[in-house]
């Protein structure tokens, strides 16, 4: 008994010398649009845009780049303390820092309504989820593809010339639109203790034990609710 | 048949290594300035003041900038020691589980190890250590992958896997359990 005591107070030695699993902020704008990039990363179909949460980053960056312009222009007309200086580089880097964040952001919702632009355009629900702007690009996106591909399907048989259905047939399918593959499997870090949770309602028995910072890998579709509920972040 | 991408290799449907780096230049350090400063405010937070010896709180990838200015050392985190280092190999060997080591364990010894050698007791076997920890890991890893049946189509918990290590399985396995899931449903 007097080992096994030993041993378990050795373990948990290591494991708070180990320290916290992480030391980030989880609450600032950053931080969170952070999230959104990682998530939009991850995820195989498009996430609702986050309008508030860019519109005061943005706001954020632009007026700290007017701030940074003048500490510039005034350092390069006379004389600036190393401290000003010190700290114009510091709010440089930064800026640095989150506009990469805003563009990856951007660049991975455009990179996802170019596959799927047809699909994007005709499922309201995921409609929905775009910018005013990235709608305009899905609809100019998806004629450009039509244009482009009437180049070639202009040339095949008669009834075979649609880019949305394989044949051509009133009221049926579009079975030639690609979409998003919601079974892919993701990885995701789960922030909350939900306890047992049913992830699969095909297989109602089979539960899992989510506790937070527990990581797991598994089928998009099964966590795409808790995704939703900012239960799981993706990694 | 519907036409898949999936298989179509695009950086801005991955992941990479440097943009893992980047998520972890967020974990914060204590440096040690040799400087004056008001507070910073950042737009992801309020860092400082900055008084000569006296030891704060910052985010790694200021801490770096700082320290490639000369301008602070910066104080190892406490797991990042020879002795816990070798606890953690110890116990890593040991054990089928993972150590709970930071989540961004790897990113940041190799940014210490590169900027901040003369703050660190002995850079050269701190790293190697590390990348031994890293090693028996990714063997560990490599065992459970080779043992995958069709249970992981349920999920599969990995814990205390770090973020690099994440993304450096990532391609393999989603790929192997999508392509094990479309054979399972047309097998059936």
């Amino acid at each position: 008994l007097g080992t096994r005591a030993f041993q378990m107070d050795e373990e948990e030695d290591l494991a708070s010398q180990l320290g916290p699993r992480t030391s980030q902020v989880h609450d600032t704008d950053v931080s969170k649009l952070k999230r959104a990039f990682v998530n939009e990363k991850c995820a195989p179909e498009i996430l609702p845009f986050e309008f508030d949460l860019v519109q005061r980053v943005v706001a954020a960056v632009d007026s700290r780049e007017s701030v940074v312009a003048s500490a510039r222009a005034s350092a390069s007309t006379g004389p600036s303390s190393a401290a000003d200086d010190l700290q114009t580089h510091v709010f440089q880097s930064e800026l640095n820092r989150v506009r990469f964040l805003l563009r990856a952001y951007y660049r991975t919702r455009l990179f996802k309504i170019e596959n799927h632009a047809v699909w994007t355009l005709k499922e309201p629900a995921v409609l929905a989820r775009l910018s005013t702007l990235e709608k305009e690009y899905a609809t100019n996106y998806a004629n450009v593809v039509e244009e482009h591909f009437g180049s070639v399907l202009g040339q095949m048989p008669e009834g075979y010339g649609s880019m949305l259905q394989q044949i051509e047939e009133q009221d049926a399918a579009w079975d030639m639109v690609p979409e998003p593959n919601l079974d892919k499997h993701v990885f995701c870090l789960v922030k909350q203790d939900r306890g047992d949770v049913m992830l699969d309602p095909d297989d109602p028995e089979n539960t899992m034990d989510l506790e937070r910072n527990d990581i797991i890998m598994i089928r998009y579709r099964l966590i795409k609710t808790l995704l939703e509920e900012n239960a799981v972040d993706l990694m | 048949s519907i036409i898949t991408w999936e298989r179509y290799r695009d950086d801005r449907a991955v992941v990479s290594t440097q943009e893992v780096h980047f998520l972890a230049e967020d974990e914060h350090l204590d440096v040690v300035p040799n400087f004056s400063l008001q507070s910073l405010h950042l737009l992801g937070g309020t860092y400082g003041p900055f008084r000569p010896q006296m030891k704060t709180s910052v985010p790694m990838w200021l801490a770096m900038l700082l320290k490639k200015q000369g301008k602070c050392s910066v104080v190892p985190p406490r797991w990042l020691d020879v002795a816990t280092l070798k606890q953690v190999i110890e116990s890593e060997r040991a054990d089928d589980v993972f150590q709970g080591l930071p989540h961004h364990y790897i990113e940041i010894a190799t940014d210490l190890c590169k900027h901040a050698r003369e703050d660190l007791e002995d850079w050269n076997l701190t790293f190697d250590l590390v990348d031994t920890i890293r090693a028996v890991r990714h063997n560990k890893i490599q065992a459970g992958l080779r043992s995958l049946d069709e249970n992981a189509l349920k999920g599969v918990k990995l814990t205390n896997m770090s973020a690099m290590e994440v993304s450096v399985i990532r391609p393999f396995m989603s790929n192997a359990l999508d392509n094990f899931l479309e054979g399972s449903i047309t097998a059936e």
